[in-house]
C-alpha cells in the first residue's frame, strides 16, 4: 500500500514537473468548478452527498476540496436495534493531474483530511429486560486517491468520482471506496 | 525525461521485496483432522511457543477462528506481548475453514446462517482440544484454553460463552456479531447466567468506533458482565475511527495484551 501511495506521488510530481516545463500550451476547458454530487459506499450503500471544489492552476495541474456528508444506512439484519443517528463529515484537500481525450477531463488526485463520525442506536428487544442506548463519535484522519471523470461540454457537464481511502490498507478500500455521480458548473 | 525518470523510480519500487526472516519449521505443525461431529475435515496449524523445543513445560492455548486469516497476526503478537511482560506464551491453534463460516459460527439458521454452532463447538470440544492435548504439551485446565473470533467468529465465541463455558476460560471476542438473530446470544446469556455467572474468567470485547448499529448489543453484554459477574474481568474496547474490517488488527492486539495481562 505504502508503494502505491508512493507511485501515485512521484506520478503526480512527475506530472507537475512536466506541465512547469511545457508551461500551458493550451487552456483548459475548466479552471475552476464546482461539482455537487451524490454517492454510495460500495460495500455498506451508505448515502453521501458532496461537493468537489477543483481550480486547475496549469492545465494538467489542479488543486482541489472535497467535502461531503453522509449517511449510514440501517441494516435489516439488525432487526432489533433502532437506529438515532448515524453520520459522517468529511473534509479533504488535495492535488491533482488532469489528462485530456477529445471528450473527458480525467483527474487523479491525491486527497487528504479529516471526517467526524458520530452514532446512535438503541437496542429494544422483547426478549431484554434491558433497553440500552450507545453513542459513539469521534475524528479521525483520511487519505486516499480520487479518480474524477468529467464529460467536457459547456457550462454543466456530468462529473463521476471514485475515491480510494488508503489509510487502513485494502480492508478499508473494500469498506470505504466510494462512487459518486453529480452535475458539474464551470465557475470559471 | 524527467518523467521517465520518476516513473522507472516509482515501477521499480514493486520490484522491491520486503526483506523476511526464515520461519523455523519445527515449531509449525499442520494437520487435517476429520471431523466425525461435523463430517467435514478442518485444516489446523500449530504454532509452538521458542521455547517448546528445549523445555518440558505445558503451554496455555489460543484457539483461533478463520486461521486461514488471522493466524500469522495471533502468533506474532502473542510472540511479542508475552515477551513484553515476560511471561510463557502460548501454543497458537488456528482452525481453517472446514464448513462454511455461515454454518459453523452461527448459533441458529436464519437468511444468514445455518445455525452449526454446536456441532462445531462439539469437534472443538470432544475432537480437537483432545488432539492437541495428545499432540503437544497442551495444559488442560479450562483458565489456560483462550477462544479469538472476528465478527461472526466473535459471534461463536459469545456462544462458547454462554452455552458452553466449561470449554474456554478465556473469550477474545472481536467485533462479534451479537445482533445475529434478534440478540439471541443476549437471550442465551440470560439462560444460562445463573450456572455460569460465578464462573472465573476473562472476556475481551472489540469493535471499530464507526462499526454502528453492531454497538449497542455488544454494549450490553459487556454491561452485564460488569453487572453480574463477580469473577470475571471484562473490557470493551473501542478502536476510534476503525470500521468492521479495519479495527480487527488493532483489536487483535488489544485482545492478546488484555490476556497476557490478566490471566
Amino acid at each position: 500500500m505504502n508503494k502505491l501511495i508512493v507511485t501515485f506521488t512521484l506520478i503526480l510530481l512527475a506530472s507537475v514537473s512536466v506541465a512547469q516545463h511545457r508551461g500551458v500550451q493550451e487552456p483548459t476547458p475548466y479552471r475552476f468548478t464546482t461539482e455537487p454530487a451524490i454517492g454510495i459506499k460500495a460495500m455498506s450503500m451508505d448515502v453521501q452527498l458532496s461537493n468537489l471544489l477543483q481550480y486547475n492552476i496549469h492545465k494538467k495541474i489542479a488543486l482541489i476540496s472535497h467535502s461531503a456528508i453522509s449517511f449510514g444506512t440501517p441494516l435489516s439484519k439488525m432487526e432489533d436495534i433502532v437506529q438515532n443517528y448515524n453520520y459522517a463529515l468529511l473534509q479533504k484537500f488535495g492535488i491533482g493531474t488532469s489528462l485530456y481525450t477529445k471528450h473527458t477531463m480525467n483527474t487523479f488526485s491525491f486527497l487528504a483530511g479529516i471526517k467526524y463520525y458520530a452514532y446512535s442506536g438503541t437496542l429494544n428487544n422483547v426478549h431484554l429486560p434491558e433497553q440500552i442506548t450507545t453513542k459513539s463519535s469521534g475524528t479521525t484522519s483520511d487519505f486516499g486517491i480520487m479518480y474524477n471523470l468529467k464529460m467536457v461540454r459547456k457550462k454543466y457537464f456530468m462529473s463521476t468520482r471514485l475515491y480510494m481511502p488508503l489509510k487502513d490498507g485494502l480492508a478499508g478500500i473494500g469498506e470505504n471506496a466510494t462512487i459518486e455521480i453529480g452535475i458539474g458548473i464551470k465557475l470559471k | 525525461m524527467k518523467y521517465f525518470i520518476f516513473l522507472f523510480v516509482a515501477l521499480s519500487l514493486f520490484s522491491c521485496k520486503k526483506e523476511t526472516f526464515p520461519e523455523n519449521n519445527a515449531l509449525i505443525n499442520k494437520f487435517d483432522i476429520a471431523s466425525v461431529e461435523k463430517g467435514k475435515t478442518y485444516s489446523i496449524i500449530i504454532n509452538l511457543p521458542d521455547n517448546y523445543l528445549t523445555s518440558t513445560e505445558y503451554y496455555p492455548t489460543i484457539y483461533v477462528l478463520d486461521a486461514d486469516q488471522n493466524q500469522g497476526l495471533v502468533a506474532d503478537q502473542c510472540k511479542k506481548i508475552s515477551a513484553g511482560f515476560n511471561t510463557q506464551n502460548v501454543i497458537v491453534v488456528g482452525i481453517g475453514y472446514g464448513d462454511s463460516r455461515n454454518i459453523d459460527y452461527t448459533p441458529t439458521k436464519t437468511d444468514y446462517g445455518e445455525g452449526g454452532s454446536d456441532a462445531f463447538l462439539n469437534f472443538i470440544k470432544k475432537e480437537l482440544i483432545p488432539r492437541i492435548q495428545q499432540d503437544f504439551r497442551a495444559d488442560t485446565l479450562r483458565k489456560n484454553r483462550v477462544i479469538l473470533g472476528h465478527s461472526f467468529g466473535g459471534l461463536f465465541g459469545a456462544f462458547a460463552l454462554t452455552k458452553h463455558n466449561e470449554v474456554f476460560g478465556n473469550y477474545l471476542l472481536l467485533s462479534p456479531s451479537l445482533f445475529y438473530d434478534n440478540s439471541v446470544i443476549l437471550q442465551y446469556e440470560q439462560q444460562s447466567r445463573p450456572a455460569i455467572k460465578d464462573n472465573s474468567q476473562l472476556v475481551f470485547i472489540g469493535a471499530g468506533g464507526m462499526e454502528g448499529a453492531l454497538l449497542p448489543a455488544n454494549e450490553l453484554l459487556y454491561q452485564r458482565l460488569v453487572r453480574f459477574y463477580l469473577n470475571t474481568r471484562s473490557t470493551f474496547n473501542i478502536v476510534g475511527g476503525r470500521s468492521h474490517n479495519t479495527s480487527k488488527n488493532t483489536d487483535i492486539e488489544n485482545a492478546i495484551s488484555f490476556y497476557f495481562k490478566n490471566r
